[in-house]
């Protein structure tokens, strides 16, 4: 039952081709630009490399996990409670918890193909192990279980799928670029950038850079264990599932 | 099987579109809800499906089932979800998520969703969707259906059967079967008891053959002669 509830959901997200490609093709610019850049500075391989592992494969990752753990989920939660979809789930005799657990094995198939053949891109232009790939892929899903339950929260409170999309922008702005800009200038500035993460714990896609930084031979070890970083992700999740709990409600009667 | 709601009020924003509405649905009828638009219809069939709280009042079944709610399936005026599947996709995710689903092959025919089940929902028409609508509410398998406005947007032939089918699966699989409609002229075998909505209020009900012989009327016979001697209004309208 859950996989149908998956297969559908998978299905949707293909078939609405503009969203699909909105959501994936983002990525896809980076590695474009990332072999672009490669091959024009070919003879300064080190910086171009910096910046493909430093800028644009954190960019493209916590891009697709945005794509994937807010836009998609989101709007299609927020279109389900205006399109009274759960009236006619409820009477179903499947059980809610049944039901997202359908949806979020769909957000997590299709953020992991998608990631997959993103990073198999990125290591036909840069050094990259399959073993990186491996570790890059485990942190993006506890990222995304981190992030996963915000959804409903932003879906609860967003009237439709049409203001969701307008509200997440800023959202997507703030997450992501507190952590690479803070990156960027830190290290301009001759600073460790690490010395600043604690400013940023309360954003999840720090922990993603952090890692991918370090699996990318930029950093020589993560701000905190990997393994704290799992279980803060964990503690997220948790914390952001009892809120939306609160605020993704449906009418019983 | 009994529905009983007892003195039902509901109101919006401090309008009170429910004035105590007392009335009991046995299994195996079939129950015309009759009201002009905004009288109340489509919040009291909401109420009974539980995607609306009463505000006092009591409604109950007389069978032991803890939220008489999952008791009801009720037919939206359209249906909206799932834009991106297919209807033949949409009622087969049904069929697998529904407990007990009943997939009625009669009811699939008639309503022409053998011929339009490669169609998008979102590039389907207003009545693939109402016909979608009403098999899904079919295939929920629940002791009570509500369906609202059934025969709009089907073409003649289709209400027709529909009327059948409608008449044989109440009875075949006692069901307590609520129509809201305002097109009742041809379909009048099929409703055992009517329900007039006025002003809040039940202002009459009865078998439908006895309210009919009660107001008699030359100039409107029927129920809509019945509506115009309760309510002073015909269907749709108002004589002045």
């Amino acid at each position: 039952m859950i996989m149908q509830i998956s297969r559908f959901y998978m299905l949707e997200n293909v078939r609405n081709m503009g969203v699909f490609f909105g959501n994936i093709i983002t990525p896809f610019i980076f590695v474009a630009f990332s072999f672009f850049i490669n091959n024009a500075l070919a003879d300064n391989g080190d910086v171009a490399t910096l910046i493909i592992k430093g800028q644009f494969i954190p960019l493209s990752i916590l891009l697709l996990i945005f794509s994937f753990a807010f836009s998609s989920a989101t709007i299609y939660l927020a279109d389900l409670k205006a399109d009274r979809t759960f009236y006619w789930i409820k009477r179903t005799g499947i059980t809610y918890p049944k039901y997202y657990l359908g949806i979020a094995l769909g957000v997590f198939s299709m953020m992991n193909i998608i990631l997959f053949f993103v990073l198999l891109a990125y290591k036909t232009i840069v050094t990259m192990s399959f073993e990186d790939i491996f570790f890059i892929m485990i942190i993006s899903n506890f990222v995304l279980i981190g992030l996963y339950p915000l959804s409903f929260i932003l879906a609860g409170l967003l009237k439709n799928g049409k203001v969701a999309n307008s509200m997440l922008v800023p959202l997507m702005l703030v997450l992501m670029f507190s952590v690479t800009m803070t990156n960027l200038f830190v290290s301009v500035s001759g600073k460790n950038p690490q010395d600043y993460y604690l400013y940023l714990i309360w954003n999840p896609m720090l922990y993603l850079n952090d890692i991918i930084q370090y699996q990318m031979g930029l950093t020589i070890g993560t701000w905190l264990p990997q393994y704290q970083y799992l279980i803060l992700l964990s503690i997220f999740s948790v914390i952001l599932l009892l809120i939306a709990r609160r605020f993704f409600k449906i009418n019983e009667g | 099987m009994q529905l009983e709601l007892k003195n039902v009020k509901k109101q919006y924003h401090g309008n009170e579109i429910l004035k105590g509405i007392t009335v009991s649905f046995n299994s195996g009828k079939c129950y015309l809800l009759l009201g002009k638009n905004g009288v109340g219809k489509s919040t009291l069939a909401k109420c009974i499906a539980g995607d609306e709280y009463i505000d006092a009042g009591e409604m109950k079944v007389d069978t032991d089932v803890q939220n008489m709610h999952t008791l009801v399936s009720i037919q939206y005026q359209y249906f909206e979800s799932y834009k991106y599947l297919k209807i033949r996709e949409i009622i087969a995710l049904f069929q697998k998520i529904t407990q007990q689903a009943q997939f009625s092959k009669e009811l699939f025919e008639l309503l022409g969703l053998n011929e339009c089940g490669h169609i998008l929902l979102k590039n389907a028409s207003g009545g693939q969707k109402k016909s979608l609508a009403l098999f899904l509410a079919v295939l929920l398998n629940r002791p009570i259906l509500v369906l609202d406005e059934p025969f709009a947007d089907l073409d003649l032939l289709k209400k027709q059967r529909l009327m059948h089918f409608l008449e044989t699966y109440t009875r075949e699989n006692e069901k307590i079967l609520i129509i809201i409609s305002h097109e009742v002229a041809e379909f009048q075998r099929l409703f055992d008891y009517t329900l007039i909505l006025h002003e809040g209020k039940i202002a009459e009900i009865g078998s439908t053959i006895a309210l009919q012989e009660k107001y008699n009327h030359a100039a409107l016979p029927g129920i809509e002669g019945v509506y115009y001697a309760v309510t002073g209004q015909i269907l749709g309208g108002k004589i002045s």
